[in-house]
């Protein structure tokens, strides 16, 4: 799955931390989730999309990969 | 009726998830760091008990035996019988202060810290039972009694050393990137 959490924080002005606090989760849960080493829950991605101002799907989109899992 | 089910079904869905139950069988994080306190020295002491078979006399007691099946008499229900309870007591004490150190939450607990925990414990029965399996076919007679004794214990502690090494991992790795 493709994603644009990092670019959208970073527009926010929010450091890692700072979103991880505003969608109450750990810091190193935004970390792996930027690197692509986790994929949010439904809920978490809805936090992120509402605390980004960005629908899920400008944030989240499927990979051509993912229909082959 | 099939969708008022099937309303059901999503209401009970919705509630467990604003609910966070999932995390609901997880003992406080503040149990975790004494359980450990005493699961290292009770593990440690359980393998020199069976290496030296002590079964101190004063733990001589008269038990309640549900069912008793002894090699060269008759099979026994509820009987009343003298044994040595120190095996019992560190057996028991083994499996609740694994079952606690494993499924403590952990200070920093999300839904990541869960995915891992969820690897961690399919890793575990995997790594078990690929034991289980060469035992049965490499271990004979009582190597392989004892291998049965030991594997009611590993399941649980090849989750900890698993789980607490990938969580380490990745605070190590956080903390380089900071």
């Amino acid at each position: 799955m493709k994603h644009n959490v990092k670019l959208a924080r970073v527009e926010k002005g929010l450091t890692q931390a700072g979103l991880a606090e505003q969608v109450q989760v750990s810091r190193q849960t935004i970390n792996a989730l930027e690197k692509g080493d986790y994929v949010p829950s439904t809920v978490l991605a809805l936090k992120l999309a509402d605390k980004l101002g960005k629908q899920v799907d400008e944030l989240f989109e499927l990979d051509a990969g993912d229909w082959n899992t | 009726m099939s969708t008022q089910l099937v309303n059901v079904s999503n209401l009970l869905y919705i509630c467990c998830k604003h609910h966070n139950m999932k995390l609901h069988y997880l003992f406080p994080y503040r149990f975790k760091i004494p359980a450990l306190i005493v699961l290292i020295p009770m593990a440690l002491f359980g393998v020199y008990m069976v290496n030296v078979g002590l079964e101190p006399s004063f733990l001589d007691v008269t038990m309640p035996i549900f069912f008793n099946n002894p090699i060269f008499s008759e099979r026994e229900f509820f009987s009343w019988e003298e044994v040595n309870i120190l095996n019992e007591i560190v057996g028991c004490a083994l499996i609740l202060a694994s079952l606690v150190v494993a499924f403590s939450r952990e200070q920093d607990e999300d839904e990541y810290i869960t995915q891992i925990r969820l690897d961690s414990l399919a890793w575990a029965v995997y790594a078990n039972y690929f034991i289980l399996f060469s035992s049965m076919i490499l271990l004979y007679g009582f190597a392989f009694f004892w291998m049965m004794i030991l594997n009611m214990f590993t399941t649980l502690w090849f989750f900890i050393i698993r789980f607490n090494w990938k969580t380490h991992q990745m605070r190590k790795a956080l903390r380089h990137e900071a």
